[in-house]
């Protein structure tokens, strides 16, 4: 299950469309090399760490990449 | 949104970067004490302030992990915070 913050990491404030920059975003969001698969491959690698020090940082970084989402996997 | 409100949020904002950055440090860095004690202190100022908002504005987090709102009723659908910063949509 997740949990999502009902807020933002950084204020945004929206002062118009911009669909060239809606485009890099949503890429940079959900794209190949993107926030989402970054935090999944984090998440998933946490697994097969032998050290508990980088376990915890894998599982800290892939909760942290998952932030643009405003969610915490729990 | 309202200044007031805005602030408070900007604050919450600010401590959870802070914490997240000590806790990714204490990860590999677990005995280092001075990173611990700043961990704790910031994380209870955190805790505090989300308390706050929480009475003040509504539940930042739902499925009961703030309860602080909950005797005001059901308003975790009237304001999203994102929507309310003044820009447009």
């Amino acid at each position: 299950m997740w949990l999502y913050q009902r807020m933002l990491q950084y204020p945004v404030k929206v002062s118009g469309p911009n669909p060239a920059l809606a485009k890099n975003i949503i890429t940079q969001y959900g794209g190949p090399d993107g926030e989402l698969s970054a935090s999944l491959r984090y998440l998933t690698q946490r697994y097969s760490m032998p050290l508990k020090e980088t376990k915890g940082l894998l599982t800290d970084i892939g909760t942290e990449e998952s932030e643009p989402y405003g969610c915490q996997f729990l | 949104m309202s200044k007031q409100k805005e602030a408070l949020l900007r604050e919450i904002q600010e401590l959870q970067f802070t914490t997240v950055e000590l806790q990714l440090f204490l990860d590999t860095h677990p005995d280092d004490q001075r990173a611990l004690a700043d961990y704790v202190e910031y994380s209870k100022k955190l805790q505090e302030l989300i308390a706050q908002y929480s009475k003040m504005y509504g539940p930042l987090i739902g499925y009961g992990v703030t309860s602080e709102e909950l005797d005001k009723g059901y308003r975790w659908i009237d304001s999203w915070p994102w929507e309310d910063l003044g820009g447009k949509r």
